[in-house]
């Protein structure tokens, strides 16, 4: 791909280039406010390997008698956890998603994993990213990446507000990665004057367009790209952030700040997929005291987006895709806390997810027969059958998983 | 009595010796001594002298002579001398005083050239980082020589750099290998030309004296952030940390003890704000491998019994029938190995239901530490507790040709380093993504696998021959690899001139905008490369210029001036010319246009432009407004991110 293929993919659909002029701000703004409909999606990835055994557990027969045995102080007592039915119960901490479950609105999905699993953050978190069905057949660009490029999206359409997301990367497309919406903001170029200052930012995307990209050097085009974006989406960034309005506020935290943003994403500026990562689920000792605060943060910023996305008459067409790259060990150590597992529980919630149930199940088997735990859905059927329920054709981004596959996610 | 009248014999030669150089020679000073030391170096082919010796001191480049095998201080001849003069004087000997003045000022003229020899070939003087802020160069070296033409082996080749050195390079080597290219280092540039690509990195690395007012600030921003609170912070160690990077004499060594740490990425999330000096202690220990001839093996192993690494990795946890297999992972997954060979196949097993596998075997054999803090001297102190031990022999990786049967901690690192061969591969695809580009090509990974394994893991002479070597200096890497966050602050302050007064304590949140908070790092993955490019970071980067060319507070005494050219010159020259500060000398066409148009039109409020008179450089409000705005833009492209 050459330089102009990659900014045509780059600007497509958000500003054109062509429009450029002496109020790119405003003309930008004007362009994108145009854009949007259609279902979001909310990808929550909970970075370093979330123990899915641990926010939800089962509380019933001999599958907790096992983990109970496996685990004797992370595997509760049912009286300590939130109980639903299907013989499982949330952590005490996910008030929120034991209300969505309850009210038919998320859906665990058991033992997800991929082909050729890995124990390596680093080699999980690319799999995951990438959408791949095997971890041996790997590609260059994130699963949300490829949906932007066969799409043409602007970058506005999918963006992660927790800096940088392998999901969003890729060489035919980029969403935007940003730490904040707050703080993809102009600030002004120091003591220069109004006008001085308007002008560098102009000129800003005028000289990058002049820059001379050498082949071969893929860094260069991408910051070209960059700046595009930057000078193309800031403005209509900070005409979002300031004019957002919530029926409930969210709460100060760090994911209550990438919550609020992805409300201002769903319900001012087009997008359809916004990512979310929170990082500390890396538990091997005293996990509890790790991610118990982490889970509670979740639970209380995730209840104020659902109310919100309701009272913006948007729930209906979100889904919330909660993941991380591995599970747990199936047997707590002696520290307190699990190493790195095999597969795990996913969670989708939303106003169309067919809720209130367990999708798949869990053996004394499946906690025995291994460390960690078997993979019995791959993570790209998951995937698929959300991008096709956001009316994407999912063989256009994903290949076809083979064996069984998930049906009935939503209603 | 005798020896009283020496002393103030001595003392007077001292004083006379202050009045000839202008500055303090220490008569004491025994270059012999001091020979080895690495602020030693020597000069060739000097007009009338020939081979002459030098030596960096403290006080400034000190001269001397070659006396058999022995270097002797010519300031030193001076102290007889001056002593007969002393006592011609006093007897009043009008002849005597004549003729030993005589032979002063020869040997004086004598030493003020050798003095001089020395200065103009030591690429240290000035020093890199601080000097006068408010200097501008008025001769830039010339960064525009034509790309030279390259073997598409070289690419691949650790073969010594054998075409003629150019001024780019010169600037290519101080950007990938440590801070960026201030004007105060400019003078490399003769250095290299005249001396050639191996004396040149062989000064590049070598070890300096930091300035004693340098150590002083980052001490006092480490320990309190210079007076506001009354401990030593996280914030002030990030403080303390970019006053060292932006101004260090040793910007080899500091860069790669940054490298180390995005290798053994270790943060002070685990522990009290009491034991934060354990943080520092680990720098110092990554600074010192840096600085000395340490190998990566023996650095390995202080690491695995440094107490904040204990923590962190929870190998204080890992006791005798009881593993955490934290440490034991990374030590293989991050540190040593890497989770697959070059072939794609695993270099280590998983731990397997029965306790098999070589993450548990290896952490068996990590156990025994324990941790205990000292609350009242905010210590943190390691011991090694056998019965915390589990007991050997332990087998890893059996029934490959890796294969090791040891006890402890000791022989797990010493036989992953021994006895696997996938080590040599891990540092060389580590050194190469952070020193040469993203995607290091196989066959160069193979190469430079085998250097540093024929060097002993030693760090010092890989990277000495690597960034000799063509594959270093081809143009195929050049522009590959995004700066990161430290890099481009570090830079950007340097670059124009800031470093030696910046005030980092009142450029407070603004630093942690960078993304990159170095002791407190998102994981034990350090920083995905991805973070440094794409439009939020080039927009955060951008706002971060904008405030160091705009707020006055930040570098008390500084102006832009100070790095602009002040000489008349049309806009052209004027743009080549902070296009030489910035390093951005890829003009083309086009880019030159848009920029010539930057400087001489003024935007109205409704966003027309109308057009001021030509530049010419002779209106100093026009040129600081214009500078900064060219340097804001310049540093935004992808030439001043990448490196």
């Amino acid at each position: 791909m050459n330089r102009r293929d990659f900014l045509k993919v780059i600007s497509a659909g958000a500003c054109g280039l062509s429009a450029w002029g002496a109020f790119p701000f405003l003309r930008c703004s004007n362009a994108m406010a145009s854009v949007g409909g259609g279902k979001k999606l909310l990808i929550v990835n909970f970075d370093g390997g979330l123990d899915g055994l641990y926010g939800m557990q089962p509380v019933v027969g001999p599958v907790f008698d096992t983990l109970r045995g496996l685990r004797p102080t992370l595997c509760r007592l049912p009286e300590n956890l939130l109980p639903v039915s299907g013989g499982f119960a949330f952590h005490p901490g996910l008030a929120e998603m034991r209300n969505l479950f309850n009210s038919g609105e998320l859906l665990p999905i058991l033992n997800v994993g991929y082909q050729s699993m890995s124990r390596s953050h680093e080699e999980a978190a690319k799999a995951v990213s990438q959408g791949i069905v095997n971890r041996l057949t790997p590609t260059s660009s994130g699963f949300v990446s490829r949906l932007g490029a066969v799409n043409s999206w602007s970058n506005l359409r999918a963006v992660s507000v927790s800096g940088s997301d392998n999901m969003l990367q890729g060489e035919a497309f980029q969403g935007l990665q940003v730490w904040g919406l707050e703080s993809y903001n102009f600030w002004g170029a120091g003591n220069a004057s109004w006008s001085e200052n308007l002008h560098r930012k102009d000129m800003l995307y005028s000289a990058s367009h002049a820059f001379g990209v050498e082949d071969g050097k893929p860094k260069q085009a991408e910051i070209v790209g960059g700046i595009d974006t930057l000078v193309n989406s800031s403005g209509v960034v900070k005409d979002a952030v300031t004019s957002a309005t919530f029926a409930q506020a969210y709460p100060n935290t760090r994911l209550g700040k990438m919550f609020k943003d992805a409300d201002i994403l769903f319900s001012r500026l087009g997008t359809e997929v916004a990512c979310i990562k929170r990082s500390g689920f890396d538990s091997h000792s005293t996990q509890a005291q790790a991610i118990d605060g982490i889970l509670s943060e979740f639970s209380n910023a995730l209840a104020a987006f659902v109310a919100n996305m309701k009272s913006k008459n948007l729930w209906q067409d979100t889904i919330i895709l909660v993941i991380s790259e591995f599970g747990r060990t199936n047997v707590e150590n002696d520290s307190a806390g699990t190493d790195h597992g095999g597969a795990n529980s996913v969670f989708l919630m939303g106003g169309a997810v067919n809720g209130g149930q367990i999708y798949g199940d869990l053996t004394t088997t499946d906690l025995t027969n291994d460390a960690w735990l078997p993979m019995k859905f791959n993570i790209v059927e998951v995937y698929r059958q959300v991008f096709a329920n956001m009316g994407y054709d999912p063989n256009l981004v994903f290949d076809q998983v083979p064996g069984a596959s998930l049906g009935g996610l939503f209603a | 009595m005798r020896k009283i009248s020496s002393l103030s014999l001595t003392k007077i030669a001292v004083t006379l010796t202050i009045i000839v150089f202008g500055h303090f020679v220490d008569p004491e000073t025994t270059f012999a001594a001091k020979a080895k030391h690495r602020n030693f170096f020597t000069v060739n082919n000097v007009p009338g002298f020939g081979k002459i010796n030098c030596l960096r001191t403290a006080q400034g480049v000190v001269a001397g002579k070659k006396k058999g095998q022995k270097v002797v201080a010519l300031s030193k001849d001076l102290a007889p001398l001056n002593k007969s003069l002393k006592k011609a004087q006093r007897k009043n000997k009008a002849a005597k005083i004549a003729q030993i003045s005589s032979k002063i000022a020869a040997l004086t003229t004598r030493i003020q050239a050798i003095q001089s020899a020395c200065s103009a070939n030591d690429p240290l003087n000035p020093p890199p980082g601080p000097s006068s802020p408010q200097q501008p160069n008025p001769n830039p070296p010339n960064f525009n020589d034509p790309v030279p033409s390259e073997d598409p082996a070289d690419s691949l080749s650790l073969e010594p750099l054998d075409r003629p050195i150019q001024a780019e390079d010169v600037r290519y080597l101080f950007e990938k290998a440590g801070f960026g290219f201030s004007q105060q280092e400019w003078p490399f540039v003769d250095f290299a030309i005249n001396h050639g690509v191996s004396a040149l990195v062989d000064n590049f690395m070598a070890h300096r004296n930091e300035l004693p007012e340098v150590v002083a600030e980052v001490e006092d921003l480490r320990d309190g952030e210079r007076g506001v609170v009354d401990q030593e912070t996280a914030y002030g160690q990030r403080l303390a940390l970019y006053k060292l990077w932006s101004n260090t004499s040793n910007p080899y060594e500091e860069r790669m003890a940054l490298f180390l740490l995005g290798v053994w990425t270790v943060s002070i999330e685990v522990i009290d704000v009491t034991f934060i000096s354990s943080y520092w202690n680990y720098l110092n220990r990554l600074r010192t491998a840096a600085a000395n001839d340490t190998n990566l093996e023996n650095l390995a192993l202080e690491i695995t019994k440094d107490p904040l690494m204990l923590i962190f990795l929870n190998n204080e946890l890992n006791v005798k029938g009881k593993p955490n297999e934290n440490f034991a992972r990374e030590l293989m997954e991050l540190f040593t190995l890497g989770p697959r060979n070059l072939d794609g196949v695993a270099n280590y097993t998983e731990t397997q239901l029965d306790g098999s596998g070589d993450i548990a075997v290896a952490a068996k054999m990590l156990t025994g530490f324990k941790v205990t803090k000292n609350w009242t001297n905010k210590e943190l102190i390691v011991s090694y507790v056998s019965n915390r031990h589990q007991p050997g022999p332990h087998t890893m990786f059996p029934g490959t040709v890796a294969q090791f049967t040891g006890e402890n901690y000791e022989d797990l690192v010493r036989g992953i380093f021994a006895r696997h061969p996938g080590v040599k591969y891990f540092y060389a695809t580590e050194i190469l993504k952070e020193y040469l580009t993203p995607n290091p090509p196989r066959d160069l990974v193979i190469k430079l696998g085998q250097l540093i394994h024929a060097n002993g893991y030693k760090l010092r002479p890989t990277m000495n021959t690597f960034l000799k070597s063509k594959a270093f200096f081809s143009h195929v890497y050049k522009n590959t690899l995004p700066k990161s966050g430290v890099e481009f602050f570090v830079e950007s302050v340097k670059t124009l001139g800031m470093a030696p007064v910046f005030r980092f304590e009142n450029f407070g949140w603004q630093l942690t905008e960078l993304g990159m908070e170095v002791n407190e790092p998102p994981s034990v993955f350090w920083y995905p490369m991805s973070a440094w490019t794409g439009p939020a970071t080039t927009l955060k980067r951008a706002n971060i210029l904008s405030q160091l060319l705009g707020d006055d507070s930040i570098a008390p005494g500084w102006t832009i001036h100070s790095v602009l050219p002040s000489a008349p010159m049309n806009s052209e020259n004027f743009i080549r010319a902070i296009a030489n500060l910035t390093g951005t000398n890829n003009l083309t066409v086009d880019l030159m246009a848009a920029l010539s148009n930057y400087l001489n039109t003024e935007r109205q409020w409704n966003g027309q432009l109308t057009n001021l008179p030509a530049f010419d450089n002779t209106n100093a409000a026009r040129r600081e407004v214009k500078g900064g705005g060219l340097f804001y833009l310049l540093a935004a492209l992808p030439d001043y991110q990448l490196k």
